[in-house]
Protein backbone atom coordinates (compact mmCIF):
# COMPACT_ATOMS: atom_id res chain seq x y z
CA UNK A 1 0.00 0.00 0.00
CA UNK A 2 1.66 3.11 -0.98
CA UNK A 3 1.80 6.43 1.81
CA UNK A 4 2.48 9.83 1.70
CA UNK A 5 5.97 10.50 2.62
CA UNK A 6 5.81 14.20 2.02
CA UNK A 7 6.03 15.67 5.70
CA UNK A 8 7.58 18.88 4.50
CA UNK A 9 4.48 20.61 4.46
CA UNK A 10 5.96 23.52 6.14
CA UNK A 11 8.15 24.54 3.91
CA UNK A 12 5.75 23.84 0.99
CA UNK A 13 2.92 21.70 0.85
CA UNK A 14 2.76 18.75 -1.45
CA UNK A 15 0.65 17.42 -3.23
CA UNK A 16 -1.89 19.79 -4.19
CA UNK A 17 -5.34 19.61 -5.44
CA UNK A 18 -5.27 18.06 -8.69
CA UNK A 19 -7.34 21.12 -10.27
CA UNK A 20 -4.33 23.44 -8.98
CA UNK A 21 -2.06 22.42 -11.89
CA UNK A 22 -5.32 21.99 -14.27
CA UNK A 23 -5.70 25.72 -14.10
CA UNK A 24 -2.41 26.66 -14.27
CA UNK A 25 -2.21 24.66 -17.25
CA UNK A 26 -5.28 26.32 -18.70
CA UNK A 27 -3.93 29.55 -18.20
CA UNK A 28 -0.56 29.12 -19.72
CA UNK A 29 -1.97 27.55 -22.63
CA UNK A 30 -5.65 28.57 -23.25
CA UNK A 31 -6.55 31.49 -21.90
CA UNK A 32 -3.43 33.83 -21.74
CA UNK A 33 -3.57 37.86 -21.35
CA UNK A 34 -2.45 40.13 -18.65
CA UNK A 35 -4.41 41.54 -16.21
CA UNK A 36 -6.13 44.43 -15.46
CA UNK A 37 -4.33 46.60 -19.00
CA UNK A 38 -6.54 46.13 -21.98
CA UNK A 39 -10.31 45.16 -22.47
CA UNK A 40 -10.12 42.17 -24.91
CA UNK A 41 -12.20 38.89 -23.97
CA UNK A 42 -8.92 37.42 -22.67
CA UNK A 43 -7.72 40.31 -20.23
CA UNK A 44 -11.07 40.75 -19.07
CA UNK A 45 -11.25 37.19 -18.19
CA UNK A 46 -7.94 36.82 -16.68
CA UNK A 47 -8.86 40.10 -14.05
CA UNK A 48 -12.05 38.26 -13.41
CA UNK A 49 -10.27 35.24 -12.07
CA UNK A 50 -7.51 37.35 -10.42
CA UNK A 51 -10.28 39.28 -8.49
CA UNK A 52 -12.34 36.58 -7.82
CA UNK A 53 -8.99 34.74 -6.07
CA UNK A 54 -8.63 38.11 -4.09
CA UNK A 55 -11.89 37.67 -2.62
CA UNK A 56 -11.43 34.21 -1.62
CA UNK A 57 -8.27 35.30 -0.24
CA UNK A 58 -10.73 37.95 1.97
CA UNK A 59 -12.55 34.81 3.18
CA UNK A 60 -9.23 33.25 3.96
CA UNK A 61 -8.19 36.09 6.20
CA UNK A 62 -11.76 36.84 7.27
CA UNK A 63 -12.24 40.86 6.25
CA UNK A 64 -15.14 42.36 3.94
CA UNK A 65 -12.25 45.00 3.13
CA UNK A 66 -11.28 43.09 0.07
CA UNK A 67 -9.72 46.27 -1.93
CA UNK A 68 -6.91 45.90 0.97
CA UNK A 69 -6.33 42.31 0.13
CA UNK A 70 -2.89 42.87 -2.03
CA UNK A 71 -1.33 40.06 -4.26
CA UNK A 72 2.74 39.75 -2.88
CA UNK A 73 4.82 37.04 -4.83
CA UNK A 74 4.78 35.54 -1.06
CA UNK A 75 4.61 36.12 2.80
CA UNK A 76 8.25 38.02 2.26
CA UNK A 77 7.03 40.68 0.22
CA UNK A 78 4.36 41.33 1.78
CA UNK A 79 5.89 41.86 5.65
CA UNK A 80 8.97 43.36 4.38
CA UNK A 81 6.39 46.36 2.36
CA UNK A 82 4.92 46.68 5.97
CA UNK A 83 8.12 47.28 7.81
CA UNK A 84 9.75 49.41 5.13
CA UNK A 85 6.37 50.74 4.27
CA UNK A 86 5.83 52.04 7.74
CA UNK A 87 7.53 55.16 9.17
CA UNK A 88 9.75 53.41 12.19
CA UNK A 89 12.85 55.53 12.28
CA UNK A 90 13.91 55.53 15.61
CA UNK A 91 10.64 53.51 17.02
CA UNK A 92 10.69 50.60 18.94
CA UNK A 93 9.25 46.86 17.51
CA UNK A 94 8.08 43.96 19.90
CA UNK A 95 8.36 40.99 18.10
CA UNK A 96 7.10 37.29 19.48
CA UNK A 97 9.82 34.94 20.46
CA UNK A 98 9.27 32.78 17.44
CA UNK A 99 9.76 35.34 14.78
CA UNK A 100 11.01 33.75 11.30
CA UNK A 101 13.89 35.23 9.52
CA UNK A 102 11.18 36.71 6.67
CA UNK A 103 10.92 39.24 9.96
CA UNK A 104 14.19 39.29 11.68
CA UNK A 105 15.75 39.85 8.46
CA UNK A 106 13.94 42.93 7.65
CA UNK A 107 14.05 44.46 11.22
CA UNK A 108 17.67 43.60 11.24
CA UNK A 109 18.21 45.81 8.20
CA UNK A 110 15.70 48.72 10.16
CA UNK A 111 17.98 48.06 12.97
CA UNK A 112 20.79 49.47 10.86
CA UNK A 113 19.33 51.67 8.42
CA UNK A 114 16.89 53.21 10.79
CA UNK A 115 17.75 52.77 14.47
CA UNK A 116 15.18 50.81 14.71
CA UNK A 117 15.09 48.29 18.43
CA UNK A 118 13.41 45.51 18.13
CA UNK A 119 12.51 43.73 21.71
CA UNK A 120 10.72 40.25 22.36
CA UNK A 121 7.07 40.13 23.78
CA UNK A 122 6.99 38.15 27.57
CA UNK A 123 6.15 34.62 27.02
CA UNK A 124 6.28 30.58 28.21
CA UNK A 125 8.77 28.03 27.42
CA UNK A 126 7.28 26.98 24.15
CA UNK A 127 7.25 30.55 22.86
CA UNK A 128 3.55 31.47 23.44
CA UNK A 129 3.00 35.05 24.37
CA UNK A 130 2.05 35.72 28.21
CA UNK A 131 -0.53 38.34 27.09
CA UNK A 132 -1.69 39.53 30.46
CA UNK A 133 1.96 40.61 30.21
CA UNK A 134 1.78 42.01 27.15
CA UNK A 135 0.39 45.59 28.15
CA UNK A 136 3.04 45.93 30.13
CA UNK A 137 6.23 45.34 27.64
CA UNK A 138 4.55 48.61 25.46
CA UNK A 139 6.35 51.98 25.48
CA UNK A 140 5.81 55.20 23.96
CA UNK A 141 8.07 54.82 20.87
CA UNK A 142 6.29 50.62 20.32
CA UNK A 143 5.32 51.78 16.87
CA UNK A 144 4.70 47.95 15.77
CA UNK A 145 4.06 44.40 17.16
CA UNK A 146 4.90 41.46 14.53
CA UNK A 147 3.62 37.91 15.72
CA UNK A 148 4.08 34.63 13.87
CA UNK A 149 0.52 33.24 14.46
CA UNK A 150 1.82 29.81 13.96
CA UNK A 151 5.44 28.81 14.34
CA UNK A 152 6.98 26.71 11.60
CA UNK A 153 9.14 25.42 14.06
CA UNK A 154 6.90 24.08 16.63
CA UNK A 155 3.99 24.32 15.83
CA UNK A 156 2.18 27.08 18.60
CA UNK A 157 -0.24 28.90 17.89
CA UNK A 158 -0.34 32.51 19.00
CA UNK A 159 -3.50 34.17 20.86
CA UNK A 160 -3.69 36.79 17.63
CA UNK A 161 -7.33 38.56 19.15
CA UNK A 162 -6.07 38.77 22.88
CA UNK A 163 -2.55 39.62 21.66
CA UNK A 164 -4.56 42.83 19.75
CA UNK A 165 -6.84 42.85 22.41
CA UNK A 166 -3.72 44.02 24.80
CA UNK A 167 -1.93 46.23 22.41
CA UNK A 168 -4.86 48.81 21.90
CA UNK A 169 -4.26 50.96 19.24
CA UNK A 170 -0.53 49.77 18.74
CA UNK A 171 -0.91 48.02 15.50
CA UNK A 172 -0.65 44.65 14.91
CA UNK A 173 1.35 42.52 12.06
CA UNK A 174 0.06 38.96 12.05
CA UNK A 175 2.44 36.48 10.17
CA UNK A 176 -0.20 33.88 9.14
CA UNK A 177 2.28 32.30 6.40
CA UNK A 178 1.68 28.64 8.66
CA UNK A 179 -1.27 29.07 9.81
CA UNK A 180 -3.42 29.88 6.47
CA UNK A 181 -5.63 26.65 5.45
CA UNK A 182 -4.50 25.20 8.78
CA UNK A 183 -6.20 27.52 11.55
CA UNK A 184 -8.95 30.16 11.66
CA UNK A 185 -8.04 33.49 10.53
CA UNK A 186 -10.54 36.45 11.75
CA UNK A 187 -8.77 39.77 11.28
CA UNK A 188 -11.59 42.11 11.31
CA UNK A 189 -13.02 40.01 14.37
CA UNK A 190 -9.61 40.06 16.22
CA UNK A 191 -9.12 44.06 14.88
CA UNK A 192 -5.78 42.94 12.98
CA UNK A 193 -4.12 45.80 11.67
CA UNK A 194 -1.83 43.97 8.71
CA UNK A 195 -1.14 40.30 7.79
CA UNK A 196 0.78 38.45 5.53
CA UNK A 197 0.11 34.92 4.28
CA UNK A 198 1.37 32.38 1.11
CA UNK A 199 -0.46 30.56 -1.29
CA UNK A 200 1.96 27.34 -1.60
CA UNK A 201 1.83 26.41 2.45
CA UNK A 202 -1.58 25.65 4.12
CA UNK A 203 -3.73 26.83 0.99
CA UNK A 204 -2.18 24.13 -1.04
CA UNK A 205 -1.66 26.06 -3.94
CA UNK A 206 1.25 27.08 -6.68
CA UNK A 207 4.52 29.19 -5.28
CA UNK A 208 5.00 32.69 -6.22
CA UNK A 209 1.61 33.22 -4.45
CA UNK A 210 0.95 35.27 -1.48
CA UNK A 211 -0.74 38.59 -0.21
CA UNK A 212 -0.83 41.36 2.67
CA UNK A 213 -3.47 42.77 4.29
CA UNK A 214 -3.36 46.22 5.14
CA UNK A 215 -6.23 47.72 7.34
CA UNK A 216 -4.83 51.13 6.95
CA UNK A 217 -2.85 51.13 3.25
CA UNK A 218 -2.64 54.97 3.87
CA UNK A 219 -0.31 53.87 6.81
CA UNK A 220 2.62 52.07 4.25
CA UNK A 221 4.68 53.82 1.10
CA UNK A 222 5.06 51.02 -1.58
CA UNK A 223 7.15 48.80 -1.38
CA UNK A 224 7.72 48.26 -5.24
CA UNK A 225 7.33 51.28 -7.61
CA UNK A 226 5.91 50.51 -11.24
CA UNK A 227 3.42 49.86 -13.86
CA UNK A 228 -0.09 49.11 -12.45
CA UNK A 229 -2.60 49.75 -16.03
CA UNK A 230 -4.14 52.33 -13.53
CA UNK A 231 -3.75 56.23 -13.83
CA UNK A 232 -0.62 55.49 -16.09
CA UNK A 233 -0.34 59.53 -17.02
CA UNK A 234 1.55 59.59 -13.76
CA UNK A 235 5.30 58.93 -12.94
CA UNK A 236 3.41 58.45 -9.16
CA UNK A 237 1.83 54.79 -7.44
CA UNK A 238 -1.57 54.95 -7.51
CA UNK A 239 -2.61 56.05 -3.93
CA UNK A 240 -5.73 53.70 -3.67
CA UNK A 241 -5.83 50.41 -3.19
CA UNK A 242 -5.07 47.27 -4.64
CA UNK A 243 -2.86 49.33 -7.54
CA UNK A 244 -1.04 51.16 -4.82
CA UNK A 245 0.96 47.79 -3.66
CA UNK A 246 0.71 45.85 -6.74
CA UNK A 247 3.53 47.15 -9.27
CA UNK A 248 4.25 44.94 -12.24
CA UNK A 249 2.51 42.08 -13.66
CA UNK A 250 1.38 39.55 -10.71
CA UNK A 251 1.84 35.95 -10.90
CA UNK A 252 -1.53 35.04 -12.88
CA UNK A 253 -0.59 31.64 -13.96
CA UNK A 254 0.01 31.07 -9.97
CA UNK A 255 -3.35 32.75 -9.11
CA UNK A 256 -5.05 30.58 -11.02
CA UNK A 257 -3.76 27.80 -9.71
CA UNK A 258 -4.20 29.84 -6.25
CA UNK A 259 -8.34 29.76 -6.94
CA UNK A 260 -8.26 26.04 -7.63
CA UNK A 261 -6.96 25.19 -4.91
CA UNK A 262 -9.07 27.74 -2.48
CA UNK A 263 -12.13 25.95 -4.28
CA UNK A 264 -10.76 22.49 -4.02
CA UNK A 265 -9.80 22.06 -0.83
CA UNK A 266 -9.57 18.32 -0.03
CA UNK A 267 -10.97 16.85 3.55
CA UNK A 268 -8.27 16.10 6.19
CA UNK A 269 -7.23 12.60 5.98
CA UNK A 270 -6.13 12.37 9.92
CA UNK A 271 -8.23 13.53 12.76
CA UNK A 272 -6.72 15.59 15.99
CA UNK A 273 -6.72 12.57 17.84
CA UNK A 274 -4.42 10.42 15.18
CA UNK A 275 -2.14 13.93 15.45
CA UNK A 276 -1.91 14.00 19.32
CA UNK A 277 -1.29 10.02 19.46
CA UNK A 278 1.64 10.39 17.02
CA UNK A 279 3.24 13.12 18.90
CA UNK A 280 2.42 11.29 22.66
CA UNK A 281 3.76 7.42 21.04
CA UNK A 282 6.59 9.41 19.48
CA UNK A 283 7.96 10.74 23.00
CA UNK A 284 6.72 7.55 23.96
CA UNK A 285 9.99 5.88 22.38
CA UNK A 286 11.89 7.44 24.94
CA UNK A 287 14.76 8.38 22.09
CA UNK A 288 13.46 11.94 20.81
CA UNK A 289 12.50 15.35 22.89
CA UNK A 290 9.68 16.59 21.09
CA UNK A 291 9.23 19.94 20.39
CA UNK A 292 5.37 20.98 20.50
CA UNK A 293 2.78 23.43 22.24
CA UNK A 294 2.71 23.04 25.63
CA UNK A 295 -1.09 23.14 25.56
CA UNK A 296 -2.12 20.86 23.06
CA UNK A 297 -5.37 23.35 21.92
CA UNK A 298 -2.24 25.54 20.86
CA UNK A 299 -1.05 23.09 18.31
CA UNK A 300 -0.73 23.60 14.42
CA UNK A 301 -0.12 20.71 12.30
CA UNK A 302 3.78 20.90 12.55
CA UNK A 303 6.09 20.21 15.55
CA UNK A 304 9.53 19.09 15.79
CA UNK A 305 12.25 16.71 17.21
CA UNK A 306 15.13 16.37 18.75
CA UNK A 307 17.14 12.90 19.28
CA UNK A 308 19.19 12.15 22.10
CA UNK A 309 22.27 11.22 20.19
CA UNK A 310 21.87 11.29 16.51
CA UNK A 311 21.90 15.20 14.92
CA UNK A 312 18.65 16.22 12.85
CA UNK A 313 20.42 16.16 9.62
CA UNK A 314 21.39 12.50 10.35
CA UNK A 315 18.50 11.44 11.45
CA UNK A 316 16.40 13.09 8.55
CA UNK A 317 19.37 11.43 5.92
CA UNK A 318 17.96 8.01 7.85
CA UNK A 319 14.67 8.76 7.52
CA UNK A 320 15.05 9.25 3.48
CA UNK A 321 17.03 6.71 3.11
CA UNK A 322 15.31 3.64 4.80
CA UNK A 323 11.90 4.96 4.40
CA UNK A 324 11.93 7.04 1.45
CA UNK A 325 10.22 10.18 4.09
CA UNK A 326 10.67 13.62 3.49
CA UNK A 327 11.50 15.82 6.43
CA UNK A 328 13.54 19.06 7.15
CA UNK A 329 15.65 19.25 9.37
CA UNK A 330 18.10 22.42 10.70
CA UNK A 331 16.67 25.69 11.90
CA UNK A 332 14.18 25.88 9.83
CA UNK A 333 14.99 30.34 8.62
CA UNK A 334 14.27 31.11 12.32
CA UNK A 335 17.25 31.05 14.90
CA UNK A 336 15.19 32.96 16.98
CA UNK A 337 12.86 30.52 17.63
CA UNK A 338 15.47 27.82 17.84
CA UNK A 339 17.19 30.01 20.39
CA UNK A 340 13.79 30.35 22.57
CA UNK A 341 13.10 26.83 22.46
CA UNK A 342 16.95 25.79 23.05
CA UNK A 343 17.58 24.32 19.93
CA UNK A 344 20.31 26.74 18.83
CA UNK A 345 22.31 26.26 16.77
CA UNK A 346 21.93 22.60 15.98
CA UNK A 347 18.22 22.97 15.49
CA UNK A 348 15.24 20.50 14.44
CA UNK A 349 14.22 17.64 12.81
CA UNK A 350 10.46 18.87 11.67
CA UNK A 351 7.18 17.12 10.66
CA UNK A 352 4.55 19.06 8.92
CA UNK A 353 1.61 17.81 7.92
CA UNK A 354 -0.87 18.24 4.76
CA UNK A 355 -4.75 17.51 4.84
CA UNK A 356 -3.26 14.68 2.05
CA UNK A 357 -2.44 12.83 5.21
CA UNK A 358 -3.74 9.50 6.94
CA UNK A 359 -3.86 7.63 9.80
CA UNK A 360 -2.06 5.28 7.92
CA UNK A 361 0.74 7.80 7.08
CA UNK A 362 0.80 9.25 10.88
CA UNK A 363 1.65 5.50 11.94
CA UNK A 364 3.80 4.91 8.97
CA UNK A 365 6.04 7.82 10.43
CA UNK A 366 5.71 6.47 13.51
CA UNK A 367 6.97 3.21 12.74
CA UNK A 368 9.80 4.79 10.94
CA UNK A 369 11.24 6.72 13.85
CA UNK A 370 10.93 3.51 16.09
CA UNK A 371 13.48 2.09 13.74
CA UNK A 372 15.21 5.14 12.82
CA UNK A 373 17.95 4.63 15.70
CA UNK A 374 18.40 0.96 14.93
CA UNK A 375 21.95 0.17 14.12
CA UNK B 1 -30.27 57.63 -25.99
CA UNK B 2 -26.85 56.94 -26.07
CA UNK B 3 -24.50 54.66 -24.06
CA UNK B 4 -22.84 56.61 -20.67
CA UNK B 5 -19.17 55.27 -20.20
CA UNK B 6 -18.74 54.31 -16.59
CA UNK B 7 -15.12 55.12 -15.25
CA UNK B 8 -13.47 53.38 -12.39
CA UNK B 9 -9.87 54.06 -10.38
CA UNK B 10 -9.27 50.28 -10.75
CA UNK B 11 -9.38 46.92 -12.45
CA UNK B 12 -10.71 45.70 -9.20
CA UNK B 13 -13.21 47.82 -9.46
CA UNK B 14 -14.25 47.27 -12.97
CA UNK B 15 -15.04 43.53 -12.31
CA UNK B 16 -16.26 44.22 -9.28
CA UNK B 17 -19.01 46.90 -10.54
CA UNK B 18 -19.42 44.25 -13.51
CA UNK B 19 -20.59 41.55 -10.89
CA UNK B 20 -23.05 44.16 -9.19
CA UNK B 21 -24.93 45.44 -12.40
CA UNK B 22 -25.16 41.37 -13.51
CA UNK B 23 -26.68 40.43 -10.35
CA UNK B 24 -28.88 43.78 -10.54
CA UNK B 25 -29.66 42.42 -14.23
CA UNK B 26 -28.45 45.57 -15.65
CA UNK B 27 -27.19 44.96 -18.85
CA UNK B 28 -23.13 46.63 -18.88
CA UNK B 29 -20.24 45.65 -20.99
CA UNK B 30 -16.39 45.99 -20.09
CA UNK B 31 -14.28 48.38 -23.16
CA UNK B 32 -11.28 50.00 -23.35
CA UNK B 33 -10.80 53.45 -22.28
CA UNK B 34 -11.24 55.67 -25.07
CA UNK B 35 -7.67 57.15 -25.75
CA UNK B 36 -8.62 60.48 -24.75
CA UNK B 37 -9.00 60.04 -21.68
CA UNK B 38 -5.79 58.66 -20.25
CA UNK B 39 -5.56 59.40 -16.64
CA UNK B 40 -8.12 56.13 -15.64
CA UNK B 41 -7.29 52.44 -15.66
CA UNK B 42 -7.33 50.68 -18.84
CA UNK B 43 -10.67 49.21 -18.43
CA UNK B 44 -14.19 51.29 -18.15
CA UNK B 45 -17.42 50.05 -18.49
CA UNK B 46 -20.66 50.86 -20.97
CA UNK B 47 -24.31 50.70 -19.91
CA UNK B 48 -27.58 52.41 -21.70
CA UNK B 49 -28.10 55.81 -21.37
CA UNK B 50 -31.70 54.64 -19.78
CA UNK B 51 -29.67 52.39 -17.59
CA UNK B 52 -27.56 54.72 -16.55
CA UNK B 53 -28.83 56.30 -13.46
CA UNK B 54 -29.54 53.03 -12.08
CA UNK B 55 -26.39 51.85 -12.72
CA UNK B 56 -24.32 54.91 -10.87
CA UNK B 57 -26.90 54.51 -7.97
CA UNK B 58 -26.74 50.96 -7.62
CA UNK B 59 -22.97 50.69 -7.67
CA UNK B 60 -22.72 53.90 -5.41
CA UNK B 61 -25.09 52.27 -2.86
CA UNK B 62 -22.78 49.00 -2.75
CA UNK B 63 -19.54 51.32 -1.86
CA UNK B 64 -17.79 51.32 -5.69
CA UNK B 65 -16.77 54.73 -6.92
CA UNK B 66 -17.76 55.25 -10.33
CA UNK B 67 -17.40 58.50 -13.37
CA UNK B 68 -20.01 58.93 -15.91
CA UNK B 69 -18.86 60.11 -19.20
CA UNK B 70 -21.49 60.42 -21.92
CA UNK B 71 -20.59 59.62 -25.58
CA UNK B 72 -20.16 62.20 -27.88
Amino acid sequence: MSFNSYFDNAATSFPKPPEVAREVTRYLNEIGGPYGRSAYGRAVEVSRVVEATRDLLGEVLGVSQTDSVVFTANATQAINTVLFGMNLRGKRVLVSPLEHNAVMRPLSALARQRGVRVDTLPHGPDGRIDTARVAHALSPDTALVVVNHQSNVNGVVQPAAAIKKALGAVPLLLDASQSAGHGRIALDEWGIDFAAITGHKGLLGPTGTGCLFARDPAALAPLLHGGTGSRSDSVEMPEFVPDKFEAGTPNVAGIFGLKAALENRPARGYSDEDFRALREEIAGLGEFIVVQAADAACQGPVFSLVHKRQSPSDLAARLFDRHGIETRAGLHCAPAAHRTLGTFPQGTLRIALSPYHTSSDLQHILDALSQATDQ
Amino acid sequence: MSDVLLLFDSTRAVIKAERCLEQAAIPCKVVPVPKEISSECGLAMLVSGNAARDAVSHLTHKGIAVKQHRQP
